[in-house]
C-alpha cells in the first residue's frame, strides 16, 4: 500500500482541478474560480486548504460533514421555509469549506462598503430632509415618492448620528474577471449573521490547524459590537440604555436568528405583544411590571410595526410605536423607511448618489443595470431578454427573477409581457457568471457559484466584521444563491495579512 | 426582570416535561404489570393508571397496549399524548430560547426528535418499554441539566413552580382513583403498583417496611415530609418557588399567591391521618386540587396577565419601580 505524502512537494504530480485525484470533478468554467487561477494553480490564499484536501481521504471528509450537520440539527440553527406543510424546519447546508480572501481583497472592499454605506445614510438624511437631491433632479422624483417603500412618516425626524441603516448587509458578487461588484444593498432587516457565527464554530473546530495557520480574523465579537452599536443610539439621553430585539415571532423564518442575536447580546427577545405604549414612551410587559425600552432593535419589516401608523392588519408590532419614536422616546434600527434606498431602481443610481454626497467615484462598482422606466432602456431589454437577468423592483429573496439564459421561450414572453404592462416595476442587468469556490457535495469537491453578504453596523461609529456569510447556490450551475430556493452557505475566511494561507511547521 | 411571555413559557416547560414523565412511567409500569394477564386486580390497575392520564373509562379493558399507543403519541387532534406535552416543552423552550441554555435546548429538541421517530414505527408493543425508560431518562437528565446549567433566577423559579403544581395534580388524580374505591377493592399488588407509578416504592419500603396498607400508603404519598412526590413536599416546594418570584409582584397580587400557597402547605403540614383516610378523605385530596388550580390562576395573574392600568408609572403606590 502506497503511503500518503506528507508535503505537496512529495507528490510526483499536484492534482489539477479536473483531472484524476480530489478534484476530480472540479470543473473550471467561465466564472471567476476563487481557489485556482485559470491555468488550475491554487491562488496563494487557498494553498493551505488546497494541501489538505489533496491529502484528506474520502472518509475523514465525510465524517466532517456529517459531523457538523449533526451539530446545527441538534442546536436548532435552522430556518423555516414557507409553503411547506411538514417539518418546516430545515438546516441550512453548510458546506465544510471556507471560503478565503486574502487581506489586500478585503481592504479594498471595506473602504467599497463604508463609502456606501456612508453615502446611503446621507442620501436618506435628504429625502426624509430638505430633499435636494430630488428637486436638483438627480434622481427623478417619482422613484423615490412613488416606491413603496418610502415612508411619510419619517419626515423631519430627526436619527441619532444621521444613521438611517445601522445594520447593513450589501451583497457582493464576483465578474469573471475578478472584480467584486454590488449586487444589492439590504437596509431593512438583513438576515444570516447567525450562519457567520455558527458557521465559523463549525467551521473552526473541523480544521483547526489550518485556521491557526491561515490567521483568520476573528468574528465572535460581532453581538458585543451590535449592543454596542444599538446602545449607541440612545447615549445622548440614556447613560445606559435598554436595548430589546423584535421579532415576529416563532414562525419566522428567522426566528432562530432574533433569539440567537438577543441570547448573544444578553437582552430580552420581545413580540409586539410584550410591548405597550403609554404617553409615547415604550414598556416591556415584566414579571415586575412595565419597564422603559429605549432602542428596539426590530426583525419586523416597516408595514408591521405599528398598525397605527402602517399597515392596519399587523399583529406583529405595536400600536403606537411610531409616535413614541417620532417623539424622540424610542430608537427603531434600522430607521423605518430605510428601504427606500435598497431599491432595486435606485439601486442604478448608487454610484451617482456617492458622487453627488461624497465627491468620490464608488469603489465597489455596480452591475450594469437598465431601467426599464426609460423608453430606451426598455427596447433594449426586450431585445435581449434571453441574455439578460430580469427582477422585479419591489422582490426579493430570489423571487420574481427572470434568468434570460436558462428560461424558456414560454418564460421570456411572459415576462416580456410583465414589461410591457409595468415598465416602472423591472430592472435588467447582465448575466454574471458568479465566482465558482470548491463546495463538498455528495462525497466530492465540486464547484458551486457564490456571492458574499458582509454585514456592516452604523451607529455612533461604523464598523464591519471582517467575516461574512458566503451563500452558494448547491445546484449545479444555478446562480440563485437564496436560502428559500435551495442555497446554502460557507464560512467566509478574512485573512489578517500577508499570509498565503499555507499550514507552517 | 423577565418578560411576563417568557416568564410563563418557563413555567409552561416544566409542566409539560413532568407530565410527559409522569405518563411514560405510568404506561410503562402498567404495561408491564398488565403482564400479568387474567388477573382481575391486574386489569384493575391499567383501568385505573390509563383513567388517570385521561383514558375513558373501560378504555383499557378492550386493548391495552392500543390505548397506551394512544395515550403515547395520539391520534389526530389528540392533545393530550406524551408526543404532544413533549412538543410542547419543545415549542415553549423555542419561544424563549434566548433564555434557556444551549445544553437545555439540545436535550429537549433531541428527545423530540426521538419522540417523532419513534411515534412512525409500527411495532409499538416491542419498542414501548424502551421508549419509556429512554424518555424517562432524557427528562430526568433535563431536570439535572435544568438545575446545573440555568441561574436559579425567576426563571428557574418559575419551571420548578410549573413543574410542582403539574406534578401535585397528577399525583391528586392518581390518589382519587384508587382512594375512591372500597377499601377491600386494591391488594397488595394493586399498592405496589401505585407506589411504583408515583416513584416511590423504595422509599416507602424504607419507611413503612414491605406492609401495605390503605392508611400508611395514604400517610406516604400525601402527608410525608421529605418524599419528593408527596402532596406535603410538593405544597411546600410550591409555597417556597412562589416565595423566591414573590418578593418582583406588585404587593396586591403577590399577596394572593402566598396566602393560597401558604395556606395549602399549612393545610398538609397539620393535616392529621384520619382527614385523609376517613369518611371525608377525598374531599380533602379534591380540595388539594383545587387549591393548585387557585394557585395556578393568581401566579397568571399576579405575573403574567396583569391588567396595564395596575402598572402604569403614576397609578400605583405599590410595587417596585
Amino acid at each position: 500500500m502506497a503511503r500518503a505524502p506528507d508535503k505537496i512537494s512529495d507528490m510526483a504530480v499536484p492534482p489539477r482541478p479536473g483531472q484524476e485525484g480530489p478534484f476530480a470533478g472540479y470543473q473550471l468554467g467561465a466564472a471567476y474560480d476563487e481557489m485556482f487561477d485559470a491555468k488550475g494553480d491554487p491562488r496563494p490564499a487557498w494553498a493551505g486548504l488546497y494541501n489538505r484536501l489533496s491529502q484528506a481521504t474520502p472518509q475523514s471528509l465525510r465524517d466532517l460533514q456529517a459531523n457538523i450537520d449533526r451539530t446545527f440539527m441538534a442546536q436548532g440553527v435552522t430556518f423555516t421555509v414557507y409553503g411547506h406543510e411538514d417539518s418546516t424546519e430545515k438546516i441550512i447546508p453548510t458546506d465544510i469549506l471556507p471560503r478565503i480572501i486574502p487581506a489586500a481583497e478585503w481592504d479594498k472592499l471595506e473602504r467599497g462598503f463604508k463609502q456606501r454605506l456612508e453615502a446611503l445614510n446621507l442620501f436618506l438624511a435628504d429625502i426624509y430632509g430638505d430633499q435636494a437631491i430630488i428637486n436638483n433632479g438627480y434622481v427623478p422624483r417619482d422613484l423615490i415618492l412613488g416606491s413603496s417603500n418610502y415612508r411619510r412618516e419619517m419626515l423631519g425626524v430627526e436619527v441619532p448620528h444621521g444613521a438611517y441603516v445601522n445594520i447593513c448587509g450589501t451583497d457582493v458578487i464576483r465578474r469573471e474577471d475578478g472584480d467584486y461588484v454590488v449586487l444589492e444593498d439590504n437596509l431593512r432587516v438583513p438576515s444570516g449573521v447567525s450562519y457567520m457565527l455558527s458557521n465559523r464554530d463549525a467551521v473552526k473546530r473541523a480544521f483547526p490547524d489550518l485556521y491557526r495557520a491561515a490567521r483568520v480574523r476573528p468574528v465572535e465579537t460581532y453581538p458585543d459590537d451590535l449592543l454596542a452599536m444599538l446602545k449607541s443610539l440612545a447615549s445622548e439621553y440614556q447613560p445606559d440604555p435598554t436595548v430589546v430585539v423584535l421579532t415576529p415571532g416563532v414562525f419566522n423564518s428567522a426566528y432562530f436568528e432574533h433569539a440567537f442575536l438577543a441570547r448573544l447580546m444578553g437582552t430580552p427577545l420581545v413580540e409586539g405583544r410584550d410591548l405597550a405604549i403609554h404617553d409615547n414612551v415604550v414598556y416591556m410587559r415584566t414579571t415586575s411590571g412595565l419597564k422603559r425600552v429605549d432602542v428596539i432593535y426590530r426583525r419586523v419589516d416597516d408595514a408591521f410595526v405599528d398598525p397605527l401608523a402602517f399597515r392596519p392588519d399587523s399583529t406583529l408590532g405595536v400600536a403606537g410605536l411610531m409616535n413614541a419614536y417620532r417623539a424622540g422616546n424610542v430608537v427603531i434600527a434600522n430607521a423605518p423607511g430605510a428601504g427606500v434606498a435598497d431599491d432595486k431602481a435606485v439601486y442604478a443610481y448608487t454610484p451617482q448618489i456617492i458622487k453627488h454626497y461624497l465627491d468620490q467615484d464608488p469603489i465597489i462598482d455596480i452591475v450594469e443595470t437598465f431601467l426599464c422606466r426609460e423608453k430606451s432602456q426598455m427596447s433594449h431589454v426586450l431585445a435581449n431578454l434571453d441574455k439578460l437577468v430580469v427582477k422585479a423592483v419591489g422582490e426579493s429573496g430570489g423571487y420574481g427573477m427572470l434568468i434570460g439564459p436558462h428560461a424558456t421561450k414560454a418564460q421570456i414572453e411572459e415576462f416580456a409581457t410583465k414589461i410591457k404592462a409595468d415598465p416602472d416595476n423591472y430592472i435588467a442587468q447582465p448575466t454574471i457568471s458568479l465566482s465558482t469556490a470548491p463546495t463538498y457535495i455528495d462525497s466530492a469537491v465540486e464547484t458551486r457559484h457564490v456571492d458574499l453578504r458582509p454585514f456592516i453596523l452604523c451607529g455612533a461609529k461604523m464598523t464591519l466584521t471582517p467575516g461574512a456569510l458566503t451563500r452558494v447556490a448547491l445546484r449545479r450551475g444555478s446562480l440563485v444563491v437564496n436560502s428559500s430556493q435551495g442555497g446554502g452557505s460557507k464560512d467566509t475566511w478574512v485573512l489578517s495579512g500577508p499570509s498565503d494561507g499555507r499550514a507552517r511547521t | 426582570m423577565m418578560l411576563s411571555r417568557v416568564a410563563d413559557s418557563f413555567y409552561w416547560i416544566g409542566r409539560y416535561t413532568e407530565r410527559a414523565e409522569h405518563a411514560c412511567r405510568v404506561l410503562q409500569i402498567t404495561l408491564t404489570a398488565g403482564l400479568e394477564a387474567g388477573a382481575e386486580e391486574a386489569e384493575m390497575t391499567t383501568e385505573r393508571a390509563m383513567r388517570a392520564l385521561g383514558a375513558a373509562p373501560m378504555a383499557a379493558r378492550m386493548d391495552a397496549l392500543e390505548e397506551a399507543r394512544l395515550l403515547t403519541f395520539g391520534g389526530k387532534g389528540d392533545l393530550s399524548s406524551i408526543h404532544t406535552a413533549v412538543f410542547a416543552a419543545r415549542e415553549n423552550a423555542r419561544q424563549v430560547r434566548d433564555q434557556i441554555t444551549t445544553e437545555m435546548w439540545e436535550r429537549l429538541n433531541r428527545l423530540y426528535f426521538r419522540v417523532r421517530e419513534t411515534a412512525t414505527k409500527q411495532n409499538f408493543g416491542q419498542i414501548s418499554a424502551g421508549f419509556f425508560e429512554e424518555t424517562i431518562n432524557d427528562l430526568h437528565a433535563f431536570k439535572g441539566i435544568v438545575s446545573g446549567t440555568m441561574s436559579h433566577g425567576e426563571g428557574f423559579h418559575f419551571l420548578s413552580m410549573g413543574r410542582t403544581i403539574e406534578r401535585a395534580q397528577l399525583i391528586v388524580r392518581l390518589l382519587d382513583l384508587h382512594f375512591g374505591e372500597k377499601q377491600t377493592a386494591i391488594g397488595d399488588f394493586g399498592w405496589v403498583q401505585l407506589l411504583r407509578m408515583c416513584c416511590g416504592l423504595e422509599p416507602y419500603l424504607r419507611v413503612k417496611t414491605a406492609t401495605f396498607r390503605r392508611d400508611q400508603i395514604a400517610d406516604f404519598l400525601v402527608l410525608d415530609p421529605y418524599f419528593p412526590r408527596s402532596l406535603r413536599f410538593c405544597a411546600n416546594t410550591i409555597a417556597q418557588h412562589i416565595d423566591a418570584v414573590g418578593a418582583l409582584a406588585d404587593e396586591r397580587a403577590r399577596e394572593t399567591c402566598t396566602r393560597l400557597s401558604g395556606r395549602l402547605a399549612a393545610r398538609l403540614n397539620f393535616a392529621v391521618l384520619e382527614e385523609v383516610t376517613g369518611k371525608n378523605g377525598q374531599a380533602f385530596i379534591a380540595q388539594v386540587a383545587d387549591d393548585c388550580i387557585a394557585i395556578s390562576d393568581a401566579v397568571h395573574a399576579a405575573f403574567i396577565s396583569y391588567s396595564l392600568a395596575d402598572r402604569l408609572p403614576g397609578t400605583s403606590t405599590l410595587g417596585v419601580r
